[in-house]
Protein backbone atom coordinates (compact mmCIF):
# COMPACT_ATOMS: atom_id res chain seq x y z
CA UNK A 1 0.00 0.00 0.00
CA UNK A 2 2.36 2.27 -0.94
CA UNK A 3 0.74 4.00 -3.80
CA UNK A 4 -1.44 7.21 -2.84
CA UNK A 5 -4.83 7.85 -3.54
CA UNK A 6 -5.04 10.31 -6.25
CA UNK A 7 -8.66 12.40 -7.21
CA UNK A 8 -9.84 13.46 -10.20
CA UNK A 9 -9.38 17.03 -9.42
CA UNK A 10 -5.27 16.28 -8.36
CA UNK A 11 -5.75 16.42 -4.47
CA UNK A 12 -3.91 14.28 -2.45
CA UNK A 13 -6.36 12.78 -0.31
CA UNK A 14 -3.39 12.39 2.31
CA UNK A 15 -1.67 15.61 1.90
CA UNK A 16 -3.95 17.13 4.84
CA UNK A 17 -2.68 14.25 7.21
CA UNK A 18 1.26 14.18 5.90
CA UNK A 19 1.46 18.49 6.23
CA UNK A 20 -0.05 17.79 9.84
CA UNK A 21 3.35 16.41 11.30
CA UNK A 22 4.92 19.03 9.90
CA UNK A 23 3.08 21.67 10.77
CA UNK A 24 3.97 23.26 14.24
CA UNK A 25 0.50 24.58 14.18
CA UNK A 26 -1.92 22.27 16.39
CA UNK A 27 -4.45 24.93 18.06
CA UNK A 28 -6.87 27.60 16.60
CA UNK A 29 -5.63 30.76 15.79
CA UNK A 30 -7.97 33.83 16.96
CA UNK A 31 -7.95 37.00 15.09
CA UNK A 32 -10.00 39.86 16.98
CA UNK A 33 -10.61 42.83 16.92
CA UNK A 34 -11.23 45.57 18.95
CA UNK A 35 -12.49 49.29 18.88
CA UNK A 36 -10.14 52.30 20.21
CA UNK A 37 -10.61 55.53 20.48
CA UNK A 38 -13.00 57.20 17.48
CA UNK A 39 -12.52 55.44 14.15
CA UNK A 40 -9.43 53.63 15.18
CA UNK A 41 -8.78 49.68 15.64
CA UNK A 42 -6.82 46.95 16.74
CA UNK A 43 -6.24 44.05 15.56
CA UNK A 44 -4.95 40.72 17.75
CA UNK A 45 -3.66 37.53 16.81
CA UNK A 46 -4.12 34.69 19.74
CA UNK A 47 -3.04 30.99 19.58
CA UNK A 48 0.06 30.62 17.26
CA UNK A 49 2.61 27.90 18.30
CA UNK A 50 5.41 28.70 20.39
CA UNK A 51 7.42 27.25 17.87
CA UNK A 52 7.07 30.54 15.41
CA UNK A 53 9.29 33.54 16.13
CA UNK A 54 6.79 35.75 16.70
CA UNK A 55 8.69 38.90 16.54
CA UNK A 56 10.46 37.97 12.75
CA UNK A 57 6.46 37.40 11.77
CA UNK A 58 5.39 40.62 13.11
CA UNK A 59 8.50 42.42 11.42
CA UNK A 60 7.30 40.96 8.04
CA UNK A 61 3.81 42.08 8.51
CA UNK A 62 4.52 45.57 10.06
CA UNK A 63 5.76 46.28 6.17
CA UNK A 64 3.43 44.75 4.36
CA UNK A 65 0.22 46.34 5.93
CA UNK A 66 1.95 49.01 6.91
CA UNK A 67 1.35 49.19 10.49
CA UNK A 68 2.81 48.71 13.52
CA UNK A 69 2.63 45.78 16.04
CA UNK A 70 4.09 44.52 18.87
CA UNK A 71 4.14 40.71 20.83
CA UNK A 72 2.05 40.88 24.01
CA UNK A 73 2.77 38.30 26.27
CA UNK A 74 -0.27 37.27 28.42
CA UNK A 75 -0.03 35.21 31.63
CA UNK A 76 -3.37 33.30 30.26
CA UNK A 77 -3.01 33.68 26.36
CA UNK A 78 0.42 33.74 25.90
CA UNK A 79 2.25 35.47 23.34
CA UNK A 80 -0.34 37.47 21.09
CA UNK A 81 0.30 39.52 18.11
CA UNK A 82 -1.14 43.19 18.52
CA UNK A 83 -1.59 45.19 14.87
CA UNK A 84 -2.87 48.80 14.73
CA UNK A 85 -5.83 48.87 12.74
CA UNK A 86 -8.12 46.78 10.99
CA UNK A 87 -5.65 43.71 9.44
CA UNK A 88 -7.94 40.98 9.96
CA UNK A 89 -8.28 40.16 6.37
CA UNK A 90 -4.26 41.09 5.62
CA UNK A 91 -2.95 38.50 8.47
CA UNK A 92 -5.44 36.35 7.62
CA UNK A 93 -4.08 35.94 3.88
CA UNK A 94 -0.62 36.11 5.71
CA UNK A 95 -0.79 33.00 7.89
CA UNK A 96 -2.66 31.16 4.66
CA UNK A 97 -0.24 32.50 2.25
CA UNK A 98 3.01 31.26 4.53
CA UNK A 99 1.14 28.11 5.33
CA UNK A 100 1.96 29.15 9.40
CA UNK A 101 -1.50 27.82 10.00
CA UNK A 102 -4.43 25.90 7.72
CA UNK A 103 -7.48 27.69 6.69
CA UNK A 104 -9.97 25.56 9.09
CA UNK A 105 -7.27 26.43 12.36
CA UNK A 106 -7.88 30.79 11.63
CA UNK A 107 -11.13 32.36 13.37
CA UNK A 108 -11.90 35.75 12.12
CA UNK A 109 -14.03 36.99 14.78
CA UNK A 110 -15.90 40.16 14.91
CA UNK A 111 -17.81 42.40 12.59
CA UNK B 1 -40.23 50.99 9.08
CA UNK B 2 -37.89 47.29 10.14
CA UNK B 3 -37.65 44.77 8.13
CA UNK B 4 -38.27 41.10 8.74
CA UNK B 5 -35.36 38.80 8.95
CA UNK B 6 -35.65 35.47 7.30
CA UNK B 7 -33.13 33.08 8.09
CA UNK B 8 -33.09 30.30 5.45
CA UNK B 9 -30.75 27.22 4.86
CA UNK B 10 -28.72 27.96 1.85
CA UNK B 11 -27.86 24.73 1.16
CA UNK B 12 -30.82 22.62 1.35
CA UNK B 13 -32.82 21.55 -1.76
CA UNK B 14 -35.19 24.71 -1.81
CA UNK B 15 -32.30 26.66 -2.63
CA UNK B 16 -33.00 28.51 -5.74
CA UNK B 17 -31.69 31.33 -7.46
CA UNK B 18 -34.66 33.36 -6.70
CA UNK B 19 -34.20 36.90 -4.35
CA UNK B 20 -36.26 34.78 -1.75
CA UNK B 21 -33.79 32.10 -0.85
CA UNK B 22 -30.79 33.41 -2.03
CA UNK B 23 -28.08 33.62 1.13
CA UNK B 24 -29.37 33.50 4.92
CA UNK B 25 -31.10 36.88 5.43
CA UNK B 26 -34.34 37.70 3.49
CA UNK B 27 -35.78 40.98 3.58
CA UNK B 28 -39.25 42.23 3.30
CA UNK B 29 -39.41 45.82 2.78
CA UNK B 30 -42.02 47.74 4.75
CA UNK B 31 -42.62 44.29 6.92
CA UNK B 32 -43.07 44.17 10.67
CA UNK B 33 -41.30 43.28 13.80
CA UNK B 34 -41.53 39.66 15.06
CA UNK B 35 -44.66 41.07 17.43
CA UNK B 36 -46.31 42.70 15.22
CA UNK B 37 -46.62 39.84 12.87
CA UNK B 38 -47.55 37.61 15.63
CA UNK B 39 -50.07 40.29 16.54
CA UNK B 40 -51.39 40.36 12.80
CA UNK B 41 -51.35 36.76 12.56
CA UNK B 42 -55.22 36.11 12.44
CA UNK B 43 -54.73 38.79 9.54
CA UNK B 44 -52.25 36.98 7.33
CA UNK B 45 -53.58 33.92 8.29
CA UNK B 46 -53.03 31.77 5.24
CA UNK B 47 -55.88 29.77 5.81
CA UNK B 48 -57.94 28.32 3.03
CA UNK B 49 -60.60 31.23 3.16
CA UNK B 50 -58.06 33.80 3.38
CA UNK B 51 -56.32 32.37 0.22
CA UNK B 52 -59.44 32.56 -1.75
CA UNK B 53 -59.87 36.35 -0.80
CA UNK B 54 -56.28 36.77 -2.07
CA UNK B 55 -56.92 34.91 -5.44
CA UNK B 56 -60.02 36.52 -6.04
CA UNK B 57 -58.55 40.10 -5.57
CA UNK B 58 -57.02 40.74 -8.92
CA UNK B 59 -60.50 39.50 -10.45
CA UNK B 60 -61.90 42.57 -9.45
CA UNK B 61 -59.14 44.44 -11.77
CA UNK B 62 -59.83 42.47 -14.71
CA UNK B 63 -62.40 40.58 -16.40
CA UNK B 64 -60.89 38.53 -18.34
CA UNK B 65 -58.94 37.34 -15.31
CA UNK B 66 -62.02 35.88 -14.29
CA UNK B 67 -62.50 33.11 -17.09
CA UNK B 68 -58.60 32.31 -16.84
CA UNK B 69 -58.98 31.67 -13.14
CA UNK B 70 -62.09 29.74 -13.27
CA UNK B 71 -59.85 27.63 -15.71
CA UNK B 72 -57.24 27.58 -13.22
CA UNK B 73 -59.47 26.10 -10.45
CA UNK B 74 -60.47 23.32 -12.59
CA UNK B 75 -57.07 22.33 -13.33
CA UNK B 76 -56.03 22.73 -9.89
CA UNK B 77 -58.99 20.67 -9.10
CA UNK B 78 -58.13 17.98 -11.31
CA UNK B 79 -54.08 18.23 -9.72
CA UNK B 80 -54.43 18.92 -6.13
CA UNK B 81 -58.13 18.92 -5.37
CA UNK B 82 -60.12 21.71 -4.09
CA UNK B 83 -59.14 24.88 -3.18
CA UNK B 84 -60.31 23.75 -0.03
CA UNK B 85 -58.37 21.04 0.24
CA UNK B 86 -61.10 18.27 1.10
CA UNK B 87 -60.06 16.03 -1.96
CA UNK B 88 -56.42 16.42 -2.00
CA UNK B 89 -54.73 13.12 -2.33
CA UNK B 90 -51.83 13.97 0.23
CA UNK B 91 -50.37 10.91 0.41
CA UNK B 92 -50.18 9.97 -3.33
CA UNK B 93 -47.06 9.94 -3.45
CA UNK B 94 -46.20 8.05 -0.16
CA UNK B 95 -48.73 5.32 -0.95
CA UNK B 96 -47.21 4.41 -4.43
CA UNK B 97 -43.79 3.86 -2.75
CA UNK B 98 -45.49 2.14 0.23
CA UNK B 99 -46.81 0.58 -2.48
CA UNK B 100 -43.36 -0.68 -4.13
CA UNK B 101 -42.43 -2.14 -0.62
CA UNK B 102 -45.40 -4.29 -0.24
CA UNK B 103 -44.97 -5.87 -3.46
CA UNK B 104 -41.23 -6.27 -2.74
CA UNK B 105 -41.70 -7.41 0.97
CA UNK B 106 -44.64 -10.47 -0.40
CA UNK B 107 -42.19 -11.25 -3.25
CA UNK B 108 -39.49 -11.63 -0.55
CA UNK B 109 -41.83 -13.87 1.63
CA UNK B 110 -42.51 -16.37 -0.93
CA UNK B 111 -40.41 -19.37 -0.93
CA UNK B 112 -43.21 -21.29 1.81
CA UNK B 113 -46.05 -22.29 1.53
CA UNK B 114 -48.26 -19.73 3.25
CA UNK B 115 -47.52 -17.23 0.65
CA UNK B 116 -50.92 -16.17 0.35
CA UNK B 117 -51.55 -15.85 4.09
CA UNK B 118 -48.22 -13.40 4.61
CA UNK B 119 -48.94 -11.62 1.55
CA UNK B 120 -52.76 -11.28 3.34
CA UNK B 121 -51.36 -10.49 6.39
CA UNK B 122 -48.86 -8.01 5.15
CA UNK B 123 -51.52 -6.04 3.44
CA UNK B 124 -53.64 -5.95 6.35
CA UNK B 125 -51.52 -4.49 8.63
CA UNK B 126 -50.04 -2.04 6.31
CA UNK B 127 -53.31 -1.01 4.97
CA UNK B 128 -54.14 0.36 8.70
CA UNK B 129 -51.16 1.53 9.23
CA UNK B 130 -51.07 3.68 5.68
CA UNK B 131 -54.46 4.60 7.06
CA UNK B 132 -53.08 5.74 10.73
CA UNK B 133 -49.86 7.65 8.92
CA UNK B 134 -52.70 9.36 6.57
CA UNK B 135 -54.58 11.04 9.60
CA UNK B 136 -51.41 11.59 11.41
CA UNK B 137 -50.10 13.28 8.60
CA UNK B 138 -53.23 15.40 7.98
CA UNK B 139 -53.50 16.38 11.62
CA UNK B 140 -49.77 17.73 12.10
CA UNK B 141 -50.77 19.81 9.23
CA UNK B 142 -54.00 21.28 10.72
CA UNK B 143 -51.86 21.71 13.93
CA UNK B 144 -49.08 23.25 12.05
CA UNK B 145 -51.27 25.23 9.83
CA UNK B 146 -53.00 27.12 12.81
CA UNK B 147 -49.46 27.94 14.45
CA UNK B 148 -46.06 26.77 13.67
CA UNK B 149 -45.55 27.41 9.93
CA UNK B 150 -47.75 30.72 9.78
CA UNK B 151 -44.76 32.15 11.57
CA UNK B 152 -42.65 31.61 9.15
CA UNK B 153 -45.07 32.63 6.57
CA UNK B 154 -44.54 36.19 5.04
CA UNK B 155 -47.27 38.63 5.40
CA UNK B 156 -46.83 40.32 1.79
CA UNK B 157 -47.24 37.37 0.32
CA UNK B 158 -47.92 37.04 -3.48
CA UNK B 159 -50.65 35.66 -4.89
CA UNK B 160 -50.89 31.42 -5.24
CA UNK B 161 -51.25 32.47 -9.31
CA UNK B 162 -49.17 35.55 -10.28
CA UNK B 163 -50.11 34.42 -13.70
CA UNK B 164 -53.42 36.09 -13.33
CA UNK B 165 -52.74 39.52 -13.86
CA UNK B 166 -50.04 38.94 -16.74
CA UNK B 167 -50.53 38.61 -20.14
CA UNK B 168 -50.56 34.69 -20.55
CA UNK B 169 -50.53 35.25 -24.42
CA UNK B 170 -46.68 36.87 -24.12
CA UNK B 171 -45.60 35.59 -21.18
CA UNK B 172 -46.75 32.62 -20.19
CA UNK B 173 -45.88 30.98 -17.04
CA UNK B 174 -42.56 31.58 -15.41
CA UNK B 175 -41.00 28.94 -14.49
CA UNK B 176 -40.03 31.04 -11.31
CA UNK B 177 -43.69 31.21 -10.35
CA UNK B 178 -44.06 27.77 -11.45
CA UNK B 179 -41.43 26.30 -8.87
CA UNK B 180 -43.04 28.54 -6.15
CA UNK B 181 -46.55 27.32 -6.45
CA UNK B 182 -45.14 23.55 -6.43
CA UNK B 183 -43.33 24.02 -3.56
CA UNK B 184 -46.04 25.97 -1.71
CA UNK B 185 -47.75 22.74 -2.46
CA UNK B 186 -45.62 20.48 -1.13
CA UNK B 187 -45.15 22.25 2.15
CA UNK B 188 -48.84 22.60 1.96
CA UNK B 189 -49.69 18.91 1.76
CA UNK B 190 -46.28 17.53 3.87
CA UNK B 191 -45.74 20.11 7.01
CA UNK B 192 -43.59 18.22 8.32
CA UNK B 193 -41.20 18.25 5.21
CA UNK B 194 -38.83 20.44 7.21
CA UNK B 195 -39.33 23.95 5.25
CA UNK B 196 -40.98 25.61 7.92
CA UNK B 197 -38.04 24.69 10.29
CA UNK B 198 -35.37 26.28 8.10
CA UNK B 199 -36.07 29.51 8.19
CA UNK B 200 -35.89 31.75 11.28
CA UNK B 201 -37.68 35.17 11.96
CA UNK B 202 -35.79 37.66 13.94
CA UNK B 203 -36.14 40.66 13.97
CA UNK B 204 -33.62 42.91 12.63
CA UNK B 205 -31.02 44.90 15.42
CA UNK B 206 -31.90 48.08 15.60
CA UNK B 207 -28.95 50.00 16.75
CA UNK B 208 -28.67 53.51 17.69
CA UNK B 209 -25.80 55.39 18.95
CA UNK B 210 -25.78 57.30 22.16
CA UNK B 211 -23.52 59.94 22.24
CA UNK B 212 -20.13 59.34 20.56
CA UNK B 213 -18.88 56.20 21.99
CA UNK B 214 -21.98 53.95 23.10
CA UNK B 215 -24.50 52.35 20.84
CA UNK B 216 -27.83 51.29 22.16
CA UNK B 217 -29.48 47.55 21.06
CA UNK B 218 -32.34 48.74 21.58
CA UNK B 219 -34.31 45.23 20.33
CA UNK B 220 -32.04 42.88 22.28
CA UNK B 221 -33.94 40.54 24.59
CA UNK B 222 -36.17 40.13 21.20
CA UNK B 223 -33.52 38.98 19.43
CA UNK B 224 -32.36 36.68 22.06
CA UNK B 225 -36.47 35.21 22.44
CA UNK B 226 -36.94 35.40 18.47
CA UNK B 227 -33.81 32.89 18.98
CA UNK B 228 -35.02 31.13 22.08
CA UNK B 229 -31.49 31.79 23.78
CA UNK B 230 -30.95 33.16 27.57
CA UNK B 231 -30.22 37.14 26.59
CA UNK B 232 -27.68 36.47 29.14
CA UNK B 233 -25.69 34.07 26.57
CA UNK B 234 -26.14 36.05 23.59
CA UNK B 235 -24.90 39.07 25.71
CA UNK B 236 -21.86 36.98 26.42
CA UNK B 237 -21.26 36.15 22.11
CA UNK B 238 -21.73 39.99 21.16
CA UNK B 239 -19.31 41.01 23.70
CA UNK B 240 -16.96 37.83 23.14
CA UNK B 241 -17.09 38.85 19.11
CA UNK B 242 -17.15 42.64 19.31
CA UNK B 243 -14.23 42.91 22.19
CA UNK B 244 -16.08 45.00 23.83
CA UNK B 245 -18.46 44.97 27.08
CA UNK B 246 -21.65 46.92 28.08
CA UNK B 247 -24.90 46.43 30.34
CA UNK B 248 -28.48 45.44 29.48
CA UNK B 249 -30.95 48.34 30.06
CA UNK B 250 -34.36 48.26 31.85
CA UNK B 251 -36.57 47.70 28.33
CA UNK B 252 -34.92 44.91 26.99
CA UNK B 253 -32.37 47.23 25.62
CA UNK B 254 -28.56 46.60 25.48
CA UNK B 255 -25.76 49.43 25.74
CA UNK B 256 -22.16 48.74 23.54
CA UNK B 257 -19.26 50.50 24.38
CA UNK B 258 -18.03 51.40 20.90
CA UNK B 259 -19.44 52.06 17.62
CA UNK B 260 -21.45 49.65 15.90
CA UNK B 261 -23.78 49.47 12.63
CA UNK B 262 -26.80 47.87 11.86
CA UNK B 263 -24.54 45.40 9.08
CA UNK B 264 -21.92 44.65 12.17
CA UNK B 265 -24.43 43.30 14.22
CA UNK B 266 -26.28 41.27 11.67
CA UNK B 267 -22.86 39.57 11.04
CA UNK B 268 -22.52 38.45 14.61
CA UNK B 269 -26.15 37.02 15.05
CA UNK B 270 -25.54 35.76 11.55
CA UNK B 271 -22.72 33.95 13.19
CA UNK B 272 -24.09 33.09 16.53
CA UNK B 273 -26.97 31.36 14.76
CA UNK B 274 -24.54 29.39 12.99
CA UNK B 275 -22.95 28.05 15.87
CA UNK B 276 -25.21 27.99 18.98
CA UNK B 277 -28.91 27.77 17.09
CA UNK B 278 -28.71 25.85 13.82
CA UNK B 279 -29.03 21.73 14.12
CA UNK B 280 -26.14 20.73 12.14
CA UNK B 281 -27.92 17.34 11.76
CA UNK B 282 -31.13 18.75 9.87
CA UNK B 283 -30.26 22.67 9.64
CA UNK B 284 -33.30 23.48 11.54
CA UNK B 285 -33.53 26.68 14.14
CA UNK B 286 -36.18 24.97 16.05
CA UNK B 287 -33.13 23.93 18.99
CA UNK B 288 -32.75 24.90 22.85
CA UNK B 289 -29.16 25.43 24.59
CA UNK B 290 -29.03 23.59 28.23
CA UNK B 291 -25.71 23.44 30.33
CA UNK B 292 -25.31 19.88 31.64
CA UNK B 293 -21.80 18.77 33.71
CA UNK B 294 -20.08 22.37 32.68
CA UNK B 295 -21.14 21.42 28.87
CA UNK B 296 -23.22 23.40 26.57
CA UNK B 297 -25.96 21.36 24.86
CA UNK B 298 -27.68 22.60 21.90
CA UNK B 299 -30.48 20.09 20.93
CA UNK B 300 -33.00 19.97 18.48
CA UNK B 301 -36.34 20.31 18.28
CA UNK B 302 -37.02 18.70 15.01
CA UNK B 303 -34.53 15.81 15.29
CA UNK B 304 -33.87 15.65 18.66
CA UNK B 305 -30.14 15.33 17.68
CA UNK B 306 -27.72 16.92 20.43
CA UNK B 307 -24.40 18.67 20.19
CA UNK B 308 -22.32 19.74 22.43
CA UNK B 309 -20.91 23.54 21.69
CA UNK B 310 -17.79 25.34 23.35
CA UNK B 311 -18.34 27.85 25.92
CA UNK B 312 -17.76 31.54 24.93
CA UNK B 313 -14.62 32.79 25.77
CA UNK B 314 -13.25 36.02 25.20
CA UNK B 315 -10.09 35.53 24.78
CA UNK B 316 -7.19 37.88 24.47
CA UNK B 317 -8.35 41.51 25.16
CA UNK B 318 -5.56 43.85 24.71
CA UNK B 319 -5.68 47.24 26.74
CA UNK B 320 -7.54 49.67 25.46
CA UNK B 321 -8.01 53.53 26.78
CA UNK B 322 -6.19 55.09 29.65
CA UNK B 323 -3.31 52.52 31.28
CA UNK B 324 -3.21 55.30 33.97
CA UNK B 325 -6.72 54.53 34.74
CA UNK B 326 -6.14 50.71 35.03
CA UNK B 327 -3.08 50.97 37.15
CA UNK B 328 -4.59 53.84 38.98
CA UNK B 329 -7.35 50.82 39.97
CA UNK B 330 -5.10 48.19 40.23
CA UNK B 331 -3.58 50.45 42.91
CA UNK B 332 -6.60 50.97 44.76
CA UNK B 333 -7.94 47.16 44.71
CA UNK B 334 -4.24 46.13 45.72
CA UNK B 335 -4.16 47.19 49.24
CA UNK B 336 -7.25 45.73 50.22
Amino acid sequence: MTSRVVFDNNIDAFDEAQNDDKCPQKEMVHIRIQQRNGRKTLTTVQGLSDEYDLKKIIKVCKRHFACNGTVVDHAEWGEVIQFQGDQRANIQRFLLGVKLARAEQIKVHGF
Amino acid sequence: MSMLWHYCAAYSIKQRSTIRYNGIFRYWGEGESLEMSDAELPDIDLTKKKKKKKTAAPLDVEDTTDQRKILDDAANEDLFGGEDGSNVDVTKFDETLKKKKKSKKVTLDLGEGEEDLVGDLDELSLDKKKKKKNKAALDIGASLSADGLEKTAEPGQKSERPWLDRDMGRDGFLYEELLDRVYAIINKNNPSSGESSQKLVVPPPKLARIGTKKTAFSNFDATAKALNRKSDHLLLYIFAELGTTGNQDASGGLILKGKFVNKAMEKVLKAYCKEYVQCKTCKSYQTSLEKRDRLFFVKCDICQSERTVVAITKGFQAVVGKRARIKAAAAAAAPK
